[in-house]
C-alpha cells in the first residue's frame, strides 16, 4: 500500500522502510463528560483527523488550546486509544496486538514534554533519567551503557560532566536538553515534542529550536511538534497541519501556509500573532471566544466566528479537506468549487 | 522624556531580598519613567525584575524579605515608599490600579462577578466620600464597567461564577474591576500570557482602545516583545535587575543599541519570510546571589571589554529619548584600565 517506487531512495530498503511513516485515517477520540448526576455528554477532542508523516518529515500541529492538538500526541504515542479511525505507524496499526509488539513500538515513537522540570524524576541523576530507556530495551550495561549515555548528554550539548547532577542544579534549557536526549536514546523513528520550549525565555529557546534542527538533520529524526507558537513551528518544520475544535482545517508547506494561508481561520490566526515591530497594521480580530469541545457548533465548527462565513452551507455541511491548487489542503466551503480567485 | 512631566517616576530603585541564603540584590538601580497618557512597556527574561518592579510601584512586595535600601517612586511628585500603608490604599485601585497573568488566580471562585466588581467600586466608593451608593447605583456602574470592556451581555455576565467563564472574559472583567476606582496609570503584568492568539489580540485591542479613550497611562510588563509592541509607544528592556536600554518603540526594534537587546531579537524566530540560523545568546541568566561584577551582562555579551568586568555602566541618553546602560557608548572613564 504505501510503497514508493518513483521516489528516489535505497530501492533495497523499500520493503522495510516505506516512506509514510505514520498515517491517521478519520481518527477520533471523544472522551465522556459527566453532565450532571447520571448523564454523560461526549466531548470530542479530535473529531475524524487524516495526516501522514513521511520519514525525515518535520511536522507541524498547531491551534489554541481546546483544538486537540495534544490529544493527537497522546494518541499516536498510545496513551488514549482511538475512539473511531486507524492509526498505522509503519503500515501496521497502533496499537499493536502484543505485549512484545506494544514495546516495540514504545521504543520508536518517543515524547518530549513541555515542562522539563515536571518530566525529570527530582530524586534521579541524569545519568539515571537518561539511562533508563536504556536499560528497560537494550542490552547494554555497565561501561558501555555509560559511555553511550555521555554521548548522548554530549550530543545534545549538555556535556557529560551533567551526569551525575540532580535536575534541581540544571536551568529550564538544561533540562530540556537532558530530556531530548533521553527521547532521542534508543534512536526513535518517530520524535513528538509537545511544546518543547514554551516554558523557557526566549534566548534559551533560540538555543534549543536552533540545536534541535540541526540534530534533526544529523539523526535524520521524522518530528512531530506541537505547538501554539507559530514561528517556532515556521523554524523548525517543512509541513505544517492547523487544527481547530478537533479537526484539521489547513494543511501544507510551512511557506504555504504561513505566506498564503487559504483558511480563514489560519489568517486570522497569523494575523493575530503580535509581532516584535513599532507601526503594525491593524489586524481583524476573531470574535468571542473557541467554543467548548462539549458543543461543538454544526457543520464547519468555525463557522460562528468566520469573517467570511457563506450561510447555510457552512452552517450545515462541515467542510472536508480537500487539495487546493497550491499543493495545500484546506477544509472550507469557499474553495468548494472552481470559483474564480480574487 | 521629560521628568518634571513623569506621572510615574522610578529613580535609582535598589530593591535587596534577605534570605537564608544570603542578599540578593533583585533591583540594582532601576530608573523609569511613565508620563500622563503614555504607553511604556518592560520587556525582560525571567528573573530580570520587571514584576518586581511593577509590584514595587504599588508596595505589594512583603517586608521582610523585600528591603528598598535605595532610590525613590515617585507618583505625582509623593514617594509611595514613604507613605503610610493607610495612604498607600487611597494610591492603589483610585491612581494606580494593576491587573495580573493569571486572571482566575485573582477572581474568587465562590463569589458571582457581580458580587466582586460591586465590592470593589464600593470599596473605592468607600475612600473617596462617606456617601455610600446604593444597590442598583452599583450594579448600574458594574454594567457600565462590563460595557466598556466589551464583556458580551453585562447584565448576565453578573450573575456568572468566575468558573463559568472563559480565560478572555475573566482578563475583562479584572481590566473592568481596575478601571473602576478611574485611575491614572494601569499596571498590566502579563496581561495576555495565560491566553491563546486570538483572544490576547482582543485583550490587546481593548487596552490600547482604553488608552486612548480613558487617556490611561499603561506600564505593562511582558516577556513577549511582540505584546509590548502592540500597546506600547515607549519600551525598556530589562536584565537582571537593571534597565538596559529605555527608547521608543520604533528605536527599540529598529535600532536596537545595547548587546543584550540585539541578541533578545535576534533570537525570536519569525513568522514570515526566510530565517537563517537562530542565534541564541549564549549562557543563561545570573543568579542574583552571586551577580557578575561590573554589567551584570559582560559574561554573556559578544562586545564585552576588559572595562566591563569592573565598571557598572549608567543609564545615559545617547540622543534624545534612547538611554542605554552599555561602556560601548559611555565616554571612557577616569579610572578605567584600558581608557
Amino acid at each position: 500500500m504505501h510503497d514508493a517506487p518513483t521516489t528516489p531512495g535505497p530501492a533495497t530498503r523499500q520493503e522495510t522502510a516505506p516512506q509514510v511513516l505514520l498515517s491517521l485515517n478519520n481518527v477520533a477520540k471523544h472522551f465522556s463528560v459527566r453532565a450532571g448526576y447520571f448523564a454523560t455528554s461526549p466531548l470530542k477532542a479530535v473529531d475524524g483527523i487524516d495526516m501522514r508523516l513521511m520519514r525525515g518529515d518535520s511536522v507541524g500541529l498547531v491551534g489554541e488550546s481546546g483544538s486537540g492538538k495534544s490529544t493527537v500526541a497522546r494518541l499516536i504515542t498510545g496513551l488514549h486509544i482511538p475512539s473511531a479511525g486507524e492509526i498505522h505507524f509503519e503500515g501496521r496499526p497502533l496499537p499493536r496486538s502484543t505485549r512484545q509488539e506494544r514495546l516495540q513500538v514504545r521504543s520508536e515513537i518517543q515524547m518530549v514534554f513541555q515542562d522539563p522540570h515536571a518530566s525529570l524524576n527530582p530524586r534521579r541523576t541524569i545519568f539515571q533519567s537518561v539511562a533508563e530507556p536504556l536499560i528497560i530495551h537494550t542490552a547494554l550495561r555497565g561501561r558501555a551503557l555509560r559511555a553511550r549515555v555521555e554521548e548522548l548528554l554530549d550530543l545534545v550539548r549538555l556535556g557529560r560532566a551533567y551526569c551525575y547532577r540532580y535536575p534541581h542544579e540544571l536551568s529550564g534549557g538544561q533540562k530540556q536538553r537532558a530530556c531530548i536526549a533521553r527521547a532521542v536514546a534508543l534512536h526513535p523513528k518517530l520524535l513528538i515534542l509537545d511544546e518543547p520550549t514554551s516554558a523557557l525565555d526566549v534566548s534559551v529557546q533560540a538555543q534549543i529550536l536552533e540545536f534541535l534542527r540541526d540534530l534533526q538533520v544529523r539523526l535524520n529524526l521524522t518530528c512531530l511538534f506541537i505547538s501554539h507558537n507559530l514561528a517556532v513551528v515556521r523554524y523548525l518544520c517543512q509541513r505544517v497541519s492547523v487544527m481547530y475544535l478537533g479537526r484539521i482545517v489547513e494543511e501544507g508547506t510551512t511557506a504555504e501556509v504561513f505566506d498564503r494561508p487559504r483558511h480563514p481561520y489560519t489568517q486570522v490566526l497569523l494575523a493575530s500573532v503580535p509581532l516584535p515591530q513599532a507601526g503594525q497594521a491593524e489586524a481583524p480580530l476573531l470574535e468571542g471566544d473557541v467554543p467548548s469541545p462539549l458543543a461543538v457548533p454544526s457543520g464547519c465548527p468555525f463557522h460562528p466566528r468566520c469573517p467570511q462565513a457563506l450561510g447555510a452551507v457552512c452552517e450545515t455541511r462541515p467542510p472536508a479537506l480537500r487539495p487546493h491548487p497550491s499543493g495545500s489542503r484546506v477544509a472550507c466551503h469557499l474553495y468548494d468549487e472552481p470559483v474564480p480567485r480574487g | 522624556m521629560n521628568p518634571t512631566a513623569a506621572l510615574l517616576e522610578i529613580d535609582d530603585l535598589h530593591l535587596d531580598f534577605d534570605t537564608f541564603d544570603g542578599r540578593l540584590r533583585v533591583l540594582d538601580g532601576v530608573s523609569l519613567a511613565v508620563a500622563p497618557r503614555e504607553t511604556v512597556g518592560i520587556v525582560g527574561e525571567t528573573g530580570c525584575g520587571k514584576s518586581i518592579t511593577a509590584k514595587s510601584v504599588l508596595r505589594l512586595l512583603p517586608s521582610p524579605p523585600a528591603n528598598f535600601s535605595q532610590g525613590s517612586i515617585r507618583f505625582k511628585g509623593r514617594d509611595l515608599l514613604r507613605l503610610s500603608e493607610r495612604e498607600m490604599r487611597k494610591i492603589r485601585g483610585l491612581e494606580i490600579a494593576m491587573i495580573f497573568q493569571d486572571p482566575m488566580t485573582y477572581l474568587n471562585p465562590v463569589f458571582t462577578v457581580g458580587q466582586q466588581v460591586t465590592d470593589v467600586i464600593a470599596a473605592h466608593e468607600r475612600e473617596v466620600g462617606p456617601r455610600r451608593p446604593g444597590r442598583s447605583a452599583l450594579r448600574a456602574r458594574a454594567v457600565e464597567l462590563l460595557r466598556q470592556v466589551r464583556l458580551p451581555h453585562p447584565e448576565r455576565q453578573l450573575d456568572a461564577y468566575p468558573h463559568q467563564l472563559s480565560g478572555g472574559m475573566r482578563q475583562r472583567v479584572l481590566i473592568a474591576m481596575a478601571l473602576a476606582g478611574r485611575p491614572a496609570l494601569l499596571i498590566a503584568d502579563e496581561p495576555t500570557t495565560a491566553l491563546d492568539v486570538t483572544i490576547q489580540a482582543q485583550v490587546l485591542r481593548l487596552i490600547a482602545d482604553l488608552v486612548q479613550t480613558l487617556g490611561l497611562a499603561v506600564l505593562m510588563i511582558s516577556h513577549d516583545l511582540g505584546v509590548v509592541a502592540k500597546v506600547c509607544g515607549r519600551i525598556a528592556v530589562m536584565y537582571a535587575g537593571t534597565v538596559v536600554e529605555d527608547a521608543a518603540a520604533g528605536a527599540i526594534f529598529d535600532r536596537p543599541l545595547h548587546p543584550y537587546t540585539q541578541g533578545l531579537l535576534k533570537a525570536l524566530p519569525r513568522l514570515h519570510g526566510l530565517q537563517g540560523v537562530l542565534e541564541g545568546i549564549p549562557g543563561g541568566i545570573p543568579n542574583l546571589l552571586t551577580p557578575p561584577a561590573g554589567c551584570r551582562f559582560h559574561e554573556r555579551c559578544p562586545a564585552r571589554m576588559p572595562r566591563c568586568q569592573g565598571e557598572k555602566p549608567p543609564l545615559l541618553a545617547v540622543e534624545p529619548g534612547h538611554r542605554v546602560a552599555c561602556h560601548l557608548y559611555s565616554p571612557p572613564a577616569q579610572a578605567g584600565p584600558h581608557a
